[in-house]
């Protein structure tokens, strides 16, 4: 499908409606796998609409565990940060595993478009978001209230380098999500155990130790 | 007394828990290697003091969950006068955690605190070493705490 040149406005106002309305807590159990290793565990992510997550997972018998804090498309800090990057190679990716998209660059030029199936009322969205190196594609596919769908990928310099399928709940909540990095190749798949959306989230978890 | 009691105090069960899941605890603290050494903690208490098993969520008789809710890392308890400075000679981590256990089972909790607060006194930088009494101690108030509930 050919998609039209949009604004960047309307591109950000779509992102924040996929954003919760308040602080929430995501529990969930995820699994790694590459060529050499595969791991599994648990985790959590605190999420401070509009852009701030905390991520804290757990390996098996407790191995292999951590946390970072992103800020939009950064990672403010990550300890022990290789555990972080070998897990979450991708930030893009990591907010939509959640269900959440995060805003076009400044300098991005954004496309979009949609389709509806009358039939099904099935209604699809899609954006892309391009930059010098790097095309953000997501499409959303809604189905009449029910489960919906987001599907992410980022290629750079035309190669696929992460592609995210999460399934959300009839409430817009995540509830799976898989994330292939095909160069490597590697797969981040998480299943979402409770969405705590009166989570209270104290100040000290944002702050770093080291 | 004792002959009447069906458990040792050095051992034995939660009444009708004999598996135990620990679940990672939320960790509300800048320290992400607290998740990792409280769930040692509560398992040391658990498998090796209360004589229960580790099992998966789905099989366990009961679950055991919780929140590291604050962690201070540096508490100055002894200091010693120099030439124009102080010297902290010693410090202490003080590490503050809310554990419940819950029986699957029946659906009842079996132990729950809040704000369980334990600490650790250490040689600065020794900072480590100050956590590993404090979780020993937290080890002793589960163990502790559970076998109130016989």
């Amino acid at each position: 499908m050919a998609l039209d040149p949009s604004s960047r406005d309307s591109a950000v106002a779509w992102t924040r409606t996929r954003l919760p309305r308040t602080a929430e807590l995501i529990r969930f159990r995820w699994r790694y796998q590459d060529e050499r290793v595969k791991y599994a565990g648990r985790g959590s992510t605190r999420i401070a609409p509009p852009d701030s997550l905390r991520f804290d997972f757990a390996g098996p018998f407790n191995l292999g565990n951590g946390a970072a804090v992103v800020i939009g498309d950064s990672v403010a800090w990550a300890d022990p940060e290789k555990n972080f990057r070998s897990l979450v190679p991708a930030i893009p990716m990591l907010w939509a595993a959640f269900a959440l998209v995060r805003p076009p660059a400044n300098n991005a030029s954004v496309f979009g478009g949609q389709l509806v199936d009358s039939v099904t009322h099935k209604r699809r969205v899609f954006w892309r978001f391009v930059q010098v190196e790097d095309t953000l594609d997501y499409v959303v596919t809604d189905s009449a209230g029910r489960e919906s769908l987001l599907e992410a990928e980022w290629r750079r310099r035309g190669a696929v380098v992460a592609r995210s399928r999460s399934q959300l709940d009839a409430l817009r909540r995540p509830a799976s999500a898989r994330v292939d990095f095909p160069e490597a190749p590697a797969r981040f798949e998480l299943t979402v155990g409770v969405v705590d959306t009166a989570a209270v989230i104290p100040p000290n978890v944002w702050r770093s130790r080291r | 007394m004792l002959a009447a009691c069906p458990y040792g105090f050095a051992g034995g069960t939660l009444p009708n828990v004999k598996t135990v899941a620990i679940l990672p605890f939320d960790n509300d603290t800048p320290e992400p290697a607290l998740t990792q050494e409280v769930s040692e903690a509560v398992r040391q208490a658990l498998e090796g003091r209360l004589g229960l098993r580790v099992a998966t969520e789905a099989t366990a008789d009961a679950i055991v969950r919780g929140r590291v809710v604050r962690y201070d890392p540096d508490i100055p308890i002894s200091l010693q006068a120099g030439t124009g400075q102080v010297t902290v000679t010693k410090r202490k981590v003080q590490i503050t955690v809310d554990v419940e256990i819950l029986n699957q089972r029946e659906g009842t909790t079996v132990w729950k605190r809040q704000g369980l607060m334990v600490d650790g006194d250490y040689n600065p930088p020794a900072e480590k070493d100050g956590r590993k009494l404090a979780w020993d101690k937290l080890v002793q108030q589960i163990v502790d705490g559970a076998q109130s509930q016989w």
